[in-house]
């Protein structure tokens, strides 16, 4: 990484430090709500179907989970979309478009959304630190299911992946909000990639509870590779040979969004006005 | 260093009636007006020249500085800043310049100023020990050492402007852009700032354009002005010879004996100016270039005159007549 891709990971972390009570509050509270919430979730959706068909009666499971698998589950997807996603992040390169201040970066001698993109992955290493607080404390509550081969190894390969996919989301988004070169407002389109992110990237549920043919179309799209998969990893459920096969589908999104994202902001600088607020 | 010849630029601009139905209407059907910001300009800048350039808003300067600096395509027309087109933005070009906009703050708020300095001289790979050294000599130039580890959104306006010109000029760029940099300033900051760059372009002689709405910039600042008005340049020269080419008058004030029972005005015979002032013991008049010597002559005939001054309009006003009216008897060059 380049002197100042370094600067600028330690600058955006250094913002972050200097809201303390927002960084404490956001980062771990905000792990151990997430805990508490998916533990009465869960709790109440096992009492609730409790010998329901499609929850192998007499096993406590649901679509193969136990209770404490999907506890994990539920952990790892929401604290695994923060290092993929970062928290409360999304709409500066819009912003910036919509507001003229752009206009500052566009004189430094570093690429734009490169430096986006590092401002983007020093919030990622804030969420890995919330990731790894949140996971300690509930395997010191509930240790290792049985269901699932949580090991270390499977963490830090679960985290590098989320950094990974994080790239995929950046420059997913990021093809987005550069349309703000044309659209002043491009928030909606935001919404929907986050909800449509959420749903056939595996967030709200695992996409093996998806039917059959919904598995087979999410596969053709990038959703699969920005959560499900870095979730998998942390589950330990993705080995060796299978990493590097959807790794490396992982790596054509990240290059096919970023050839689109860098098309989209040679095209749109040169209608850019710099005017704003 | 600098060179402009015919630089264009329109923008598209979407007019909506005003009111709800306006607002309806526009979801179906868009009206467009094309704004012309700049209508071929032509102009070159040395290298140690500090350009004035003066025009009322919305007359293009602001977009002719984007131009420049590489943030805003023309539509028409070539530029060449240090030999580089400005808007291919390569990174040679773009760590010789520095751009300084008093509207709009171009340092991190939430940090203060020697965290922000620290990123722009990795971005700009500026050797650690010419760092040490230009941010020494800027901050002791601006004499804001004890603000530079508070916070820049806990900083007065005048303290950030100072901070953004560190900022700006820590790489040591050949060519600087100011856009308004005193704007919204007290007195004392804005001499300050307007010392500090008249220093730092006798020290280190970049190529600079300054635009400001306050004359007094322009004129300690510069010697040479570009008057814009509706995307056009209606003067290009320097400072001083704008008096001799557009004031078509002068000014003579006559110190009058105070006891004398004659009226002030009447001193002065009909016909030869206007009178623009008359109190007791001073006249104020407003003379035709070419009648001075006469109507002085008359005025100090007259007896009851103590004093005579003569003094150019105020170019501030002239500049103002040309900003609304333009130039009569043709552009300069």
């Amino acid at each position: 990484m380049s002197g100042w891709a370094t600067q600028v990971v330690s600058f955006e972390l250094r913002k972050v430090f200097t809201y303390r009570f927002t960084f404490w509050v956001k980062y771990f509270v905000g792990a151990i709500t997430e805990l508490t919430v998916a533990y009465f979730l869960w709790g109440a959706i096992f009492a609730a179907t409790a010998g329901a068909p499609d929850s192998a009666p007499g096993s406590n499971r649901l679509g193969g989970y136990t209770f404490h698998g999907l506890l994990y589950y539920t952990l790892f997807a929401t604290l695994g979309a923060n290092v993929v996603r970062t928290l409360d992040r999304g709409g500066e390169i819009s912003g910036e478009i919509y507001q003229g201040t752009l206009s500052r970066y566009l004189v430094y001698p570093v690429p734009y959304l490169a430096y986006r993109y590092a401002a983007y992955f020093g919030l990622q290493l804030i969420s890995v630190g919330q990731l790894l607080f949140g996971v300690s404390v509930a395997l010191a509550l509930f240790g290792v299911p049985a269901d699932l081969a949580i090991t270390p190894g499977s963490i830090a390969l679960g985290i590098f992946t989320a950094l990974l996919s994080g790239a995929l989301s950046f420059t997913l988004t990021a093809c987005l909000e550069l349309v703000a070169f044309w659209q002043d407002t491009v928030w909606n389109l935001m919404a929907m990639l986050r909800f449509i992110g959420n749903l056939l990237g595996g967030l709200m549920i695992p996409i093996s509870l998806f039917p059959e043919w919904g598995r087979s179309f999410v596969a053709f799209t990038p959703f699969p590779y920005l959560f499900s998969f870095p979730i998998r990893c942390f589950l330990g459920q993705v080995g060796g040979a299978e990493w590097f096969r959807e790794a490396s589908v992982l790596a054509f999104w990240i290059l096919a969004t970023s050839g689109a994202a860098a098309f989209i902001w040679r095209r749109g600088t040169r209608v850019y006005s710099g005017v704003g607020i | 260093m600098i060179e402009v010849e015919g630089i264009r630029k329109s923008f598209r601009l979407h007019k909506k009636a005003a009111g709800l139905k306006g607002s309806f209407v526009s979801l179906f059907h868009r009206k467009w007006e094309e704004k012309h910001a700049l209508k071929g300009v032509s102009f070159k800048v040395s290298p140690g020249e500090i350009v004035g350039l003066v025009g009322a808003n919305g007359a293009g300067k602001t977009t002719l500085v984007k131009i420049l600096a590489g943030i805003v395509h023309p539509t028409e027309g070539k530029a060449t800043v240090l030999g580089h087109t400005p808007w291919e933005r390569k990174n040679a070009f773009r760590s010789r310049i520095a751009l300084i906009m008093g509207q709009k703050a171009s340092l991190w708020w939430d940090l203060p100023a020697e965290d922000c300095f620290l990123l722009l001289k990795e971005i700009y790979q500026i050797p650690e020990e010419r760092y040490q050294s230009a941010l020494k000599t800027l901050v002791d130039a601006l004499g804001v050492r004890g603000q530079l580890n508070t916070q820049i959104r806990r900083l007065s306006l005048g303290e950030r402007m100072k901070m953004e010109l560190i900022a700006a000029l820590l790489h040591d760029p050949q060519v600087v852009f100011l856009d308004e940099p005193t704007i919204g300033l007290d007195l004392t900051a804005q001499r300050a700032i307007r010392d500090f760059i008249l220093r730092y372009s006798q020290e280190k002689k970049p190529a600079m354009i300054l635009t400001s709405h306050y004359m007094e910039d322009i004129e300690k600042l510069c010697k040479r002005i570009i008057i814009i008005r509706d995307g056009e340049f209606v003067y290009d020269g320097p400072l001083a010879k704008i008096t001799d080419r557009y004031a078509k008058f002068k000014v003579l004030t006559a110190k009058l004996d105070p006891t004398a029972a004659v009226h002030a005005a009447t001193l002065f015979p009909k016909g030869l100016g206007e009178v623009v002032s008359s109190e007791p013991g001073e006249l104020k008049v407003k003379v035709a270039r070419d009648r001075v010597p006469e109507a002085a002559s008359a005025l100090l005939k007259s007896g009851g005159v103590l004093d005579l001054l003569i003094e150019e309009v105020d170019i501030a006003d002239i500049i103002e007549s040309l900003l609304r009216e333009g130039v009569r008897e043709g552009k300069s060059s």
